[in-house]
């Protein structure tokens, strides 16, 4: 199992808040891990350091041995690290399919002059695209909502269009922070279920924050990480974390 | 230390990197910084005389200034107190609050003007300002302007309340209330200033203001200054007349109490709390029991009022024009971003930095222009507000207040932190004590106010008794009145239903072929595609029917004149459509880019060389010039400004426009000498036309006008500017373009520099319109500052694009051309009214007008209040009424058509390569017609 990604030592303080002290993971290829802990101890923030929404005070961050820190976020996203957020944030006045055609990488046409000169090729790509976007939408059976505005969905449909517009970027290494969060258990099954079947057919690696227990331990991820109070407690298998004590004092208190 | 600082901070400004320093706000550092830039200022404005051996003089009167920087921080912060409620509370940046003030100043006039309020408060004749005419004037202001302040809000933010419109929509339809109240006004008032007289025969006192006056010599001597104390002090002609030493504190010691009373009211009070309440989180306060509605009118009571009464206390010390509050709009809107929206003491420090700045630049400014052979220079103090709001949200781009607050907070996490881990140093222990002592007087306050409600309830409790009672002895009248309402509601929902079962089938929903045809409606893509072609044939028609000259020749002047300024506009609109339609870019200065355009392009083309900086090469080089020009100018734009929000950055595009239109009236290299003139006169004129010489020789008597050709080329460029602005939308970068206007931080995360995506939106959008602007230049054959004006040119725009469907590019021909032609036809009639000759709707205008102003309104208030303001012939300004129309059609473009008339064209892609999609395609296609039904 080769490691793609190494987070060490990440610190992020704000003012007089530390919020990060010293979080440290990592992540083999083609593996689910699960990052959990308590309300406020840090997780979301460690996401948006990974994806550069957010800048860390100390700490290195290698995907694939390249140092992401100090990189912007687009050029993160570029190598592979895609991912979606507690809140979904759709387009929301693009209909589901256009949020979906936004983001494949490296489209034709994307680029103001290309998208002039290059009217040919990319209406060829365009097909391809709207292929694979039905696909998507069919891989998470919402093809009925394709022309609808992502204004209109409901709560549950739009986490579903978050997860396929992030397919179709086609991730490497796909950050869920709290995907099932309001979710009825119904569909969050489906949901962990097109996770894992993710992982198996499309090779993606995944980092899931959840609070979901019954995934985290029983069904879904590899390992898990348990944060705290801004640093890793604790770190391990499913049924090794369940037994732990200090997860279950963080977690429950003493 | 410091050095490192400040090239760190501009380095983060130049780049597109977030601020990696997250230091803590410090007083110290701030003043020292301004005290700096201000330092550079000087040393480089001496180095450029030495080196260029000029030589000058700056006079400044001390006295002057602190009273001029009272003067206008007071003005500032009387509209910034309103402007920071509505903004933080309402959530939208009110472009109308300062017609508050101007309605306030009529007030005051009005009132002064009718008899039986200047006979029952004293007897003094009619005219005259007395000192406790002056208090009820402000009282009946306040309320005045309060309550019309909160019937706006009636008619014009409360539906747009109801639709969930976004706070972009009630800015702009904002622009909209405020064309209306200033058309109004210039329609009822005229656009002549009013202004108090002295009573006849009184003796105006000249008040002696000692004061100092440095003299700096610039150039010549290097730094030096000479101190002469005067005595004389007329501090300008107005300080010096009739009671104005008393009015001018007056008016200071009144907006100090305002200020002091609503920090007051907003901290330390119930209501309030409930405001803070609502603007924080506008749910959470209704779930709390707040009725957050009249917590709205309260706010809009409370920010007009607070304006109306500040304009009638100005309309005594100085003049009254329907334009007074406006001129200090855009510098009240410079003073809340700098205070950081929403923060009464960020206002308060940002009023006295940016008055300071402005009494100071004026006579620094007056001492620069002589050498610098700039006659106007003194123009540029109008700038001073716009400079330093942008230098100071290049560095600070939440603006000033929300870095004291960060700051207040950042420092009590640090002294929590030091408490809980027991280190005390000298200067915690200081804070310490102070924080107890302000403690203790907050409890205080709260105690004094607590007493005071409590005894207040011996007054209040008994009122509300009698307050009960008379409701009581009212409800049948009420009751009455309230049924009767009911009842008038009830038969027109009869009568509307009536007519809807009667006549419904016939309504556009229902229309067999259309709703067949057509099932998505108004978003359906052949739909749009053929209500388009009706609206051009619709604006055709009137066009053509409009009765211009029955003489060929001049009629198809007139024609071609329409159909170029048409094409202006839509290129104009086409322009802001890129820029806030697709990418979201707010854009309140079309005009600048156009005015970049319409500057080079007539520079570049003189026939003579009469001027500094004009060249005689083709017009065609010209245009090309000034397009490159505003394409690299909007890129670069991007830099100082990617950190801004939106609102923050309509208010620096606004600036920058401003900025452009005083240079345009300053610099030299922007004036024209006539041929044997020695003086220069602001604009452009006498630059070559493209094909010009070829038309004349072609046609000397101008048998087929020169506008002919001048059309044909429009409408090349128009077609170029539409085909480009088409297949960019129509593409892969025009979704990312969206994407971004949606939501730009996640598009970032997805793979896309947003940076250079916007800068190169701006680019080119910047590129169209000083295309635009070129033709104008070529249409005007002089480019004047006025131009220039937002008024008459970014607001028309404005309301083209909202009026023709944001987001749609065929939506702006249809928006330009229903603007235009209101245009032409206003400017039609008022043409008539000048040659004498009559038109039906002239004369009932007129008839209205007259009715509303002089029978009524003179029997109610007084002949008195017509004829001083209003010229014998009584009759309606047309060009202005205008303006108020178009006011309104913003208003309602807003309210009814929000997404205008053609609205945004979605992405239902028609193809898929596969049959098997493509049968998901028709599915998802029926499952959407199936649920929506026959939809508009």
């Amino acid at each position: 199992m080769n490691t793609i990604l190494e987070v060490a030592q990440l610190k992020k303080s704000f003012g007089g808040l530390h919020v990060l002290r010293d979080i440290n993971f990592d992540l083999n290829e083609n593996e689910i891990i699960g990052l959990i802990g308590p309300n406020g101890c840090g997780k979301s923030t460690t996401f948006n350091i990974l994806a550069g929404n957010l800048d860390a005070d100390n700490g290195s961050i290698k995907l694939y041995n390249q140092e992401l820190i100090d990189l912007p976020p687009y050029q993160r996203n570029l190598l592979g690290l895609s991912r979606t957020y507690q809140n979904t944030r759709l387009w929301r006045n693009l209909t589901v399919i256009e949020n979906l055609m936004v983001t494949p990488k490296n489209q034709i046409g994307a680029r103001s002059l290309p998208s002039l000169f290059k009217r040919k090729a990319f209406r060829k790509q365009e097909k391809d695209l709207l292929d694979k976007a039905y696909s998507t939408l069919e891989f998470l059976e919402i093809t009925h909502m394709a022309n609808n505005l992502t204004s209109e969905l409901s709560g549950g449909q739009s986490k579903l269009v978050d997860l396929a517009r992030v397919l179709m970027s086609d991730p490497k290494v796909l950050m869920l922070d709290e995907p099932v969060a309001g979710v009825a258990p119904p569909l969050a099954e489906k949901i962990f279920q097109k996770v894992r079947e993710m992982r198996e057919q499309l090779n993606i690696s995944v980092i899931i924050i959840e609070h979901n227990m019954d995934f985290i331990l029983r069904k879904g991820v590899d390992r898990i990480f348990v944060m705290a109070a801004g640093v890793v407690i604790a770190k391990g298998r499913p049924d090794e974390i369940k037994e732990m004590s200090s997860v279950i004092e963080a977690y429950l208190g003493e | 230390m410091v050095k490192s600082d400040i090239l760190g901070k501009l380095k983060s400004i130049f780049t597109n990197e977030k601020n990696k320093q997250n230091k803590i706000f410090s007083y110290r550092r701030f003043t020292f910084n301004i005290f700096l830039i201000v330092l550079i200022l000087i040393l480089v404005i001496q180095i450029y005389f030495k080196i260029n051996k000029l030589d000058g003089i700056l006079t400044i009167d001390i006295m002057s200034v602190l009273l001029l920087t009272l003067l206008y921080s007071a003005i500032f912060l009387s509209l910034a107190l309103g402007l920071n409620l509505t903004y933080k509370i309402l959530g939208f940046a009110n472009f109308s609050h300062a017609e508050f003030l101007t309605i306030g100043g009529y007030f005051a006039i009005f009132l002064q003007l009718t008899p039986w309020f200047t006979k029952s408060i004293d007897g003094a004749p009619e005219g005259i300002l007395r000192e406790h005419l002056l208090i009820y004037a402000m009282i009946i202001g306040f309320f005045g302007t309060g309550l019309i302040a909160v019937i706006i809000d009636y008619l014009v933010y409360r539906p747009l309340r109801k639709r969930d419109a976004k706070p972009d929509t009630m800015m702009i339809a904002s622009l909209g209330v405020a064309l209306v109240i200033r058309g109004l006004l210039y329609v009822r008032f005229t656009g002549a200033n009013s202004y108090f007289v002295p009573p006849e025969g009184e003796i105006i006192e000249v008040h002696e203001l000692k004061t100092i006056k440095i003299r700096i010599f610039l150039g010549s001597k290097f730094f030096d200054s000479e101190l002469v104390k005067t005595g004389s002090g007329c501090v300008g002609t107005i300080l010096c007349t009739f009671n104005f030493k008393d009015l001018f504190w007056f008016l200071i010691k009144i907006i100090i109490l305002t200020t002091i009373l609503l920090f007051i009211f907003i901290n330390y009070t119930k209501t309030g709390k409930a405001m803070r309440a609502v603007a924080d989180n506008v749910d959470l306060a209704a779930s709390s029991g707040i009725n957050v509605e009249r917590i709205r009118i309260l706010t809009w009571f409370i920010g007009g009022g607070i304006a109306g009464m500040a304009g009638v206390v100005w309309s005594a010390l100085f003049k009254i024009s329907p334009i007074t509050g406006s001129i200090y709009l855009l510098a009240a809107f410079a003073v809340i971003v700098l205070g950081s929206i929403g923060s009464l003491e960020g206002g308060v420090i940002a009023s006295l930095i940016i008055g300071f700045a402005r009494a100071l630049s004026y006579p620094i400014l007056a001492g620069l222009g002589n050498p610098l052979n700039r006659n106007a220079m003194s123009s540029y103090v109008d700038v001073i507000p716009f400079a330093i709001l942008i230098l100071i949200l290049l560095f600070y781009s939440d603006g000033i207040g929300e870095r004291i607050k960060q700051r207040k907070i950042e420092l009590a996490r640090i002294e929590l932190r030091n408490a809980e881990l027991g280190i005390v140093t000298h200067k915690s222990f200081i804070k310490r004590f102070f924080n107890q002592f302000f403690m203790e007087l907050q409890f205080g306050i709260i105690k004094f106010i607590a007493i005071i409600t409590f005894l207040s309830k011996y007054i209040i409790n008994p009122l509300k008794q009698v307050k009960t009672k008379f409701i009581i002895m009212l409800s049948p009248l009420t009751n009455i009145i309230t049924l009767s309402i009911q009842n008038i509601k009830n038969i027109i929902y009869k009568l509307r239903k009536t007519i809807s079962r009667k006549f419904g089938k016939y309504s556009l929903n229902n229309f067999q072929p259309f709703s067949s045809r057509y099932p998505m409606g108004l978003r359906d893509e052949s739909f749009q595609n053929n209500l388009f072609i009706l609206f051009i044939i619709f604006i055709l028609i009137l066009i053509l029917n409009l009765p211009a000259s029955n003489e060929d020749n001049r009629r198809m002047i007139f024609l071609l004149g329409f159909f170029i300024t048409w094409i202006i506009f839509a290129i104009l609109a086409l322009s802001l459509n890129f820029h806030t339609g697709i990418t979201g870019l707010v854009n309140f200065g079309v005009v600048f880019f156009a005015g970049i355009g319409a500057i080079t392009t007539s520079l570049y083309s003189f026939h003579n060389k009469n001027i500094f900086i004009g060249i005689n090469i083709s017009p065609f080089i010209g245009i090309i010039l000034g397009t490159i020009l505003a394409f690299v100018i909007g890129y670069l734009l991007a830099y100082p400004t990617i950190k801004l929000r939106s609102d923050y950055f309509a208010i620096v595009t606004i600036s920058i426009s401003e900025i452009l239109r005083i240079m345009l009236n300053v610099e030299p290299f922007l004036r024209t000498r006539r041929a044997g003139d020695t003086t220069t006169s602001p604009g452009i004129s006498e630059y070559s036309l493209p094909l010009n010489d070829w038309w004349m020789k072609a046609y000397p008597k101008e048998e087929i006008p020169y506008n002919a050709i001048l059309f044909i080329i429009a409408i090349i460029l128009f077609a170029i500017v539409f085909l480009l602005s088409q297949l960019f939308l129509n593409s892969p970068y025009g979704r990312i373009l969206k994407s971004i206007r949606e939501d730009e931080e996640v598009t970032e995360t997805y793979g896309y520099n947003v940076f250079k995506y916007k800068a190169i939106a701006l680019a080119i959008g910047g590129a169209m319109a000083a295309l635009a602007g070129g033709i104008w230049a070529w249409y005007l054959t002089n480019v004047f500052p006025d131009l220039l004006t937002a008024a008459t040119s970014t607001f028309l725009v404005w309301a083209a694009f909202v009026m023709g469907g944001k987001g749609n590019n065929k939506g702006m021909i249809v928006g330009s051309g229903i603007i235009i032609l209101t245009d032409y036809t206003f400017r039609f009639l008022t043409n008539l009214r000048t040659t004498g000759e009559s038109n039906w709707f002239i004369g009932m205008v007129d008839w209205i007008f007259r009715l509303i102003v002089v029978d009524i309104g003179g029997n109610l208030f007084g002949k008195a209040t017509i004829s001083e303001t209003l010229s014998d012939d009584v009759h309606v300004n047309l060009i202005y009424l205008q303006v108020a129309l178009v006011g309104l059609m913003i208003i309602i473009g807003m309210i009814r058509f929000e997404k205008g008339f053609i609205p945004e064209k979605s992405y239902r892609p028609r193809q898929s390569s596969n049959i098997v999609k493509q049968e998901m395609y028709t599915k998802a296609m029926d499952d959407l017609r199936e649920r929506e039904g026959i939809d508009a």
